[in-house]
């Protein structure tokens, strides 16, 4: 493709990076995204130095630099939203290579465990959302769940 | 640390949004050659590499392989490193290091980004963990969206505070040549533009550009023997996060506070508005802006609002900050935290122009921020 | 591994990279390539101070950070300096295996210029033989205008089998 004309035609050359990745989880995580798909639950481990919780589960503590502990502790699915934002905008997906169009607002969660992470919200009327407001994980039955963090559909808004 | 050392040569290019005259490399030839003449000096002068960018923002691996020609880099020593979005200044310190060690007398170090070749929110993705991130990661929009209103709230500040501070830097911009977004902005022209999240719009975010951006690094010796106005670089500072901190709660203490604490203390720094004459930061947006005053305690707590109403940190204000225009103006994500230093040390020389600070500046600092809340901080002086 | 950890059988997640981009040529790589899709004409580029000419071109010498601006055309003929066959396939492969590519000099060129092989048997293939680009039919303006190198066909070369000096 060019533009300008004549002498001064400037080319470029399009193309699409296209690379497979296989990528191991390794055995915390593994095991938290069996937890999901078979149980249906969030869980995490600890850090035996600073006590925090590890979510998702990994095998040290990145803060203290000791290694986690190997237990594991289901987290409750209810919580409240830090924050959020509408996508209004597809985005470019590059594990896809096409446009993502998100029809749900992502939050900032914090969960009543005290772990935070980014998930969907169901409420997609945003003169309903508001930062504060409670909210509980909505997990899609056992047959469809694939062990991967969309084995929740979303958080729904609960009602005080 | 074994050498002091002084920026010796400060380049850039004119940074825009569109450059098809140019190839990667060729970009990054434009700021290598400005440094060079800045510094009044020839390639062969210098002893190591460093160079930079956001690889995947234009699919290019190996970069400092292929970039050797246009940077001049032929059988050197050097490496290439990349930090997200403290690229730029990550290749200004790894310099400082060179030149500190003893290892080397003279440093050059070049960040660049042709953003505009790739797709920015890909590789913003991409650059979250690919086993637990990149499903739903779209950008820190929402954090930043949520830190504005908690500032709002805790604070009594109003949209229009984080909008001066976006005329200020528009007011800046359209005085430095090598700005990107030169726009002649109104407050209402902020106040009006698309809301992205509340309270953040389209105006308050900074841009996609290309452009590139070289220092020259030189040992103490050395620095004084060829540069009649080397800018001192006194100290620095680096402090990062978990990755946690984008997809998830900020922690309680940012690591602007943990660095600002650390490098004020080493260098007896206890009034930063009178101990700093000017600040070049890295703000992602003008709340971000706002909100860092204090993090960085260039005020009190509460106060970073009052700043932008007094018109304290304008470029002929007490306390300057970011009269190049800033990162709103400006953003080639590898060369933005090194055009921080760049555009301190030119305040430092009294070098900036048409944007030069209306203050005597002997102290500068420029900080540096990327995912992971990663900061960094440096300080530059006219003589140690 | 604890015994916390038994019977946790290590998940392994495929993925892509699939991610769109746009590399300018640039003024010089420009003309590169609108010269081969137009004319069907190879230009180098000459530093004058280290007198080597680059194919393709560039805008500053490697050995002397010189500026360069001085064109040359090259032709179109040049020597074999290495090759390689491939027997695997892979979707960023410009063909389908089995083929062959290699690295040949052009006449006036001092550097290689990596391209594909041609109407010639893995047999054929000599260190040192002399090549012709084919040029595409439909030109688009990339390197790939040049379909590949092929065995000069006898009594039909007239380069010379040297460098550029």
């Amino acid at each position: 493709m060019g533009e300008g004309n004549g002498s001064e035609e400037l080319l470029a050359v399009s193309y699409t990076l296209d690379l497979p990745f296989r990528y191991a989880a390794g055995p915390f995580l593994s095991r938290f995204y069996r937890e999901l798909k078979e149980k249906g639950r969030l869980v995490a481990n600890t850090c035996p130095q600073c006590g925090r919780l590890l979510f998702p589960p990994m095998i040290v503590c990145g803060r203290c630099h000791v290694r986690a502990t190997e237990e594991f502790v289901e987290l409750s699915a209810t919580g409240t939203v830090l924050d959020y934002t509408v996508v209004l905008q597809p985005i470019q997906d590059p594990t896809t290579g096409k446009m993502r169009e998100e029809r749900y607002p992502h939050a900032t969660i914090l969960l009543d465990d005290g772990v935070s992470f980014t998930h969907r919200l169901k409420e997609t009327d945003l003169a309903k959302l508001r930062a504060g407001m409670r909210v509980e994980g909505v997990f899609r039955d056992q047959g469809e769940r694939q062990g991967h963090m969309t084995d929740i559909l979303y958080f729904r808004t609960v009602e005080d | 640390m074994a050498n002091r050392v002084a920026i010796v040569g400060v380049g850039q290019t004119h940074h825009t949004a569109h450059r098809p005259d140019v190839n990667q490399v060729e970009l990054m030839n434009e700021a290598v050659r400005a440094a060079l003449r800045d510094a009044d000096l020839s390639i062969k002068d210098v002893d190591a590499f460093l160079m930079g960018n956001m690889e995947l923002f234009e699919g290019s691996y190996l970069v400092d392989m292929w970039a050797v020609d246009g940077i001049g880099s032929y059988m050197k020593p050097g490496a290439k490193i990349t930090s997200g979005g403290t690229t730029g200044a990550s290749l200004a310190i790894a310099a400082f290091e060179y030149a500190a060690s003893g290892l080397f007398d003279i440093v050059l170090a070049v960040g660049f980004e042709k953003q505009e070749e790739g797709n920015t929110q890909a590789g913003i993705v991409a650059g979250s963990d690919p086993l637990w991130g990149r499903w739903i990661f779209t950008s820190s929009l929402g954090i930043f969206a949520r830190t504005a209103l908690e500032y709002m709230r805790r604070t009594g500040a109003r949209e229009e505070h984080a909008a001066m501070l976006r005329v200020k830097a528009d007011r800046c911009a359209c005085r430095n040549p090598y700005a990107h977004l030169k726009l002649n902005l109104t407050m209402e022209d902020v106040l009006n533009s698309r809301m992205l999240v509340y309270p953040l719009r389209f105006l308050d975010m900074c841009p996609v550009s290309n452009g590139a951006c070289a220092l020259i690094v030189a040992s103490e010796a050395v620095a004084r023997r060829i540069s009649d106005k080397p800018v001192w670089v006194a100290d620095w500072v680096t402090v990062h996060d978990l990755e946690g901190s984008l997809m998830g709660a900020m922690p309680d203490v940012r690591t602007h506070e943990i660095a600002a604490a650390e490098l004020y203390k080493r260098n007896q720094i206890t009034d930063v508005r009178r101990d700093i004459d000017v600040a070049e930061i890295y703000e992602p947006s003008s709340w971000g802006e706002l909100e860092w005053y204090e993090l960085y305690h260039f005020c009190e707590r509460g106060e970073a609002w009052k700043l932008a109403e007094k018109g304290t940190t304008d470029m002929e204000g007490e306390f300057p900050v970011n009269p190049s225009g800033g990162v709103v103006s400006t953003n080639p994500i590898g060369a933005t935290a090194m055009i921080r230093i760049a555009e301190a040390a030119l305040q430092v020389r009294g070098d900036a122009g048409t944007h030069q600070v209306t203050r005597e500046v002997r102290t500068a600092l420029a900080t540096g921020w990327g995912g992971s809340d990663w900061t960094t901080m440096v300080l530059l002086k006219k003589s140690l | 591994m604890g015994e916390g950890m038994n019977g946790t059988e290590p998940l392994v997640f495929p993925t892509r990279l699939l991610i769109p981009y746009t590399n300018y040529a640039g003024r010089v790589g420009s003309r590169f390539l609108r010269e081969i899709r137009d004319h069907k004409r190879i230009m180098g580029m000459r530093c004058p101070q280290c007198e080597r000419v680059y194919v393709p071109p560039r805008s500053t010498c490697y050995a002397c950070f010189g500026q360069l601006d001085q064109w040359v055309e090259v032709g179109s003929t040049g020597t074999l300096v290495s090759f390689t066959e491939v027997h695997y396939g892979e979707r960023f492969h410009p063909v389908a295996p089995p083929f062959m590519y290699g690295i040949v000099k052009l006449d006036g060129a001092d550097t290689g210029l990596l391209h594909l092989l041609g109407e010639m048997d893995a047999g054929e293939v000599e260190i040192g033989m002399r090549l012709e680009a084919v040029f595409a039919q439909e030109r688009k303006g990339s390197i790939l205008d040049i379909e590949y190198f092929r065995p000069v066909a006898a009594g039909g070369d007239r380069g010379r089998s040297g460098g550029g000096r």
